[in-house]
C-alpha cells in the first residue's frame, strides 16, 4: 500500500508542476504590458517601472518562473498589490473557510444523494422512481447562485429561520452547505441508483439472498461494496465541483472564503493573490486526486496490483 | 415503458431548445420594449399590462431584458459550443493519431487543465485576459477543451483498429481522408452528447461569471449580470430574481434532458475517462 502510494504521488508530480506553470503564466497571457495593466490606467512611467522591478517582470520569464516556483516551495507567495499583505496568509486564511464550506456541501450531497439515490434504485418503476429522476434533472440544472438567492430570501429574509450572511456559528452553516450540496447531490443519486441498479442484477448478489444473508447486509455488504467506485469517482469529481462552486455560493452569502479574495483579486488585477489562490486550489485537487485512487486501491484490492 | 418516457423528455428536451433558438432570433420583435431604455418615472413597478413582467432598477422593461437575455444566453453557448468543440476534437485525434510524444505531451496538458475546476479554469483566464462577455466565451471555452479533447481520443482509440478503418487504409487512403470520412462520422454521437451538455454548462457558467461581475457588462442584457444588479432589490421586487433564475433553469434544463436523451437514443456508452 505505501508503494502504491509513492507510485502515485511520482505520476502526481509533473501535473503538479505543469499546474504551478499555468498558475505562473497567467500573468504573461496578459494582452501588453502586464507592468501597465496592474499599474492601471493613468500611472506614472515611475510607477510601471517600480511595478516591473518589484515583480520581477523585467527578467527573462523562465528565470521568473523558477524565482517565483523557488519561493512558493517555501511557502513564499508574494505580497499583494492590493493590502500589501503577504499572499499566503491571506489566501491560507480563506482557504480554510471555503473548505470548510466545501465539506458541509459534500455532507449534504452524501446524505441526500446516498440515500435517494439507493432509495429509488430498491424501488424501481414506482412513482417515486420516477418523480425523483424529474427532480434530479432540475436539481443538476437549477444555477447554484440563483438557488441561494431563493433560499436566502424564504428562509433568512422572510422567515428569519437562519442567518443570511457571514459565518458565525453553525446555523449560518445551513443556508450555504445546502445551495452548494444540492447540485451535486443530484448527481451523486443519478450515479448510486445506476450503479447500485447494476450490481443489484449480478450473480453474487442472488447468490447472497439464497444463502440467506439478510436485506441490510446485502445491501451494506455486497451491493454498496461494489458500486462503490462510480461513486467514489463521482463524489471525487463532486469535490472539485463544489470547490468551484463555493465561489458562487461565497458571493450570494458573502462568506469570507477564497472565491470570494480570488473575485476581488481579478476586479483590482492583484496578481500575486490570483496566482497564489489558482496554485493552491491547483494543489488542494492534485492531493484530492490522491487520495481518491488510494480510496480506490482500498474499496478494490485488485487495483494496487495493476 | 422506460425508454418511452426517456424518449418523451428528450422530444420535450428538443421542443424547449427549439422554442428558446426562435425567442433568440426573433428577440427584436418579440420584446415589447427596448431592453436597454431606462425610464426613472417607472422604476420597479410590479407586473401590469404595460410591463408584462413589471421593470427592474432603472426602468427597463424585464420581458424584454429577459427576451433579449436569450439571445445573449444562445449565443455564448454556440460560440463557446463551436470554440471548444473545434479545439477538443483537434486535440483529441491529433493525440489519439500521431501516438507516442505527442499524445504525451498533449494528454498532460489537458491533464493539467482537468486539475482546476471549470469555473476556476475560467475565472483565471478572466483573471489574464480581463473582465467581459467575449473574454467570458473564451474562457469558458478552453475550460470545456479537455472533455472534447479526452472524447476525442478515446474515440480514435477504439476505431482505428476496427476492420472498415484498417481496410480504407489498405486501400491507400490518405490519413485526413481516413479522418475526415471515416473517423469523424463515427464519432459524431458521442459529440452531440456531450455538446448538447455543454450547451448547457456554458450558459450557466457563463451566467455565473456574469452574476460575478465577471462577464457581460452594463447595460447588456444577461441573466447572471441582471440577477447580480437586482439582488439587492430582491424582497421588494422579488420578479426580478425569479424572471433571470427560471430562464436560466429552464434553458439548462432543455439541453440537459435533450442531451440525456440523446444518450440513449443514439445508444453512446463512452469510454471511462
Amino acid at each position: 500500500m505505501v508503494r502504491f502510494v509513492i507510485r502515485r504521488l511520482v505520476a502526481l508530480l509533473p501535473v503538479a508542476l505543469g499546474a504551478s506553470l499555468a498558475a505562473f503564466l497567467l500573468l504573461h497571457l496578459v494582452p501588453g504590458d502586464p507592468a501597465e495593466v496592474i499599474a492601471g490606467v493613468g500611472a506614472s512611467a515611475v510607477d510601471i517601472d517600480r511595478i516591473r522591478g518589484q515583480l520581477g517582470l523585467d527578467r527573462p520569464v523562465l528565470v521568473q518562473y523558477a524565482r517565483w516556483l523557488g519561493r512558493a516551495t517555501i511557502g513564499d507567495l508574494g505580497i499583494s498589490l492590493v493590502s500589501r499583505q503577504p499572499v499566503l496568509g491571506q489566501v491560507a486564511a480563506r482557504f480554510a473557510n471555503t473548505l470548510a464550506l466545501t465539506l458541509a456541501g459534500m455532507a449534504v450531497a452524501l446524505a441526500i444523494g446516498l440515500a435517494t439515490g439507493i432509495g429509488s434504485a430498491l424501488h424501481r418503476g414506482t412513482v417515486w422512481d420516477y418523480a425523483f429522476s424529474l427532480v434530479a434533472i432540475l436539481g443538476v440544472s437549477i444555477p447554484t447562485f440563483w438557488l441561494g438567492l431563493l433560499l436566502m430570501l424564504w428562509f433568512a429574509l422572510d422567515l428569519a429561520w437562519l442567518p443570511a450572511t457571514g459565518m458565525d456559528g453553525p446555523a449560518a452553516f445551513v443556508l450555504p452547505a445546502l445551495t452548494l450540496g444540492l447540485n451535486a447531490a443530484a448527481l451523486v443519486a443519478r450515479i448510486t441508483r445506476s450503479s447500485v441498479l447494476d450490481v443489484l442484477g449480478q450473480d453474487f448478489v442472488r447468490t447472497a439472498h439464497a444463502k440467506g444473508a439478510g436485506p441490510t447486509r446485502v445491501l451494506w455488504i455486497h451491493v454498496l461494496r461494489n458500486g462503490a467506485i462510480p461513486i467514489l469517482t463521482v463524489l471525487a469529481l463532486q469535490f472539485g465541483y463544489l470547490l468551484g462552486g463555493a465561489v458562487l455560493t461565497e458571493t450570494v452569502f458573502v462568506w469570507p472564503g477564497l472565491g470570494r479574495l480570488l473575485t476581488d483579486a481579478i476586479l483590482q488585477r492583484d496578481f500575486p493573490v490570483i496566482q497564489g489562490g489558482i496554485l493552491v486550489i491547483a494543489l488542494a485537487m492534485i492531493l484530492l486526486n490522491l487520495v481518491t485512487d488510494v480510496l480506490y486501491a482500498v474499496v478494490d484490492p485488485r487495483i494496487r496490483y495493476e | 415503458m422506460a425508454r418511452l418516457r426517456r424518449n418523451l423528455l428528450a422530444i420535450v428536451g428538443l421542443l424547449l431548445v427549439s422554442g428558446l433558438l426562435v425567442v433568440a432570433l426573433a428577440a427584436p420583435w418579440l420584446a415589447p420594449a427596448d431592453p436597454n431604455a431606462s425610464n426613472l418615472d417607472e422604476v420597479m413597478r410590479p407586473v401590469s399590462g404595460a410591463h408584462l413582467l413589471g421593470t427592474d432598477g432603472l426602468g427597463r422593461d424585464l420581458l424584454s431584458r429577459v427576451v433579449w437575455g436569450t439571445r445573449t444566453s444562445m449565443a455564448i453557448g454556440a460560440v463557446v459550443l463551436g470554440i471548444a468543440l473545434v479545439a477538443g476534437t483537434a486535440v483529441g485525434f491529433s493525440a489519439g493519431w500521431c501516438g507516442g510524444v505527442v499524445d504525451d505531451v498533449l494528454m498532460r496538458l489537458v491533464d493539467v487543465l482537468m486539475t482546476f475546476p471549470s469555473i476556476l479554469l475560467a475565472m483565471a483566464i478572466v483573471a489574464a485576459l480581463g473582465p467581459g462577455l467575449a473574454n467570458v466565451m473564451i474562457a469558458v471555452a478552453v475550460s470545456a477543451v479537455p472533455r472534447f479533447a479526452r472524447i476525442g481520443r478515446a474515440v480514435l482509440l477504439s476505431l482505428r483498429h476496427q476492420t472498415f478503418v484498417e481496410a480504407a487504409w489498405a486501400l491507400g487512403t490518405p490519413d485526413v481522408r481516413v479522418l475526415s470520412r471515416h473517423i469523424l462520422p463515427n464519432s459524431l454521437a458521442p459529440l452531440a452528447v456531450q455538446s448538447s451538455l455543454l450547451f448547457a454548462t456554458a450558459i450557466q457558467s457563463a451566467a455565473g461569471l456574469g452574476f460575478l461581475g465577471l462577464g457581460a457588462q452594463p447595460p447588456i442584457a444577461e441573466w447572471g449580470a441582471m440577477l447580480a444588479e437586482s439582488r439587492v432589490h430582491m424582497r421588494v421586487a422579488p420578479m426580478l430574481v425569479a424572471a433571470p433564475g427560471l430562464a436560466i433553469l429552464l434553458t439548462t434544463t432543455a439541453f440537459n434532458l435533450l442531451g440525456d436523451g440523446l444518450r440513449d437514443f443514439l445508444d453512446v456508452r463512452l469510454p471511462a475517462s
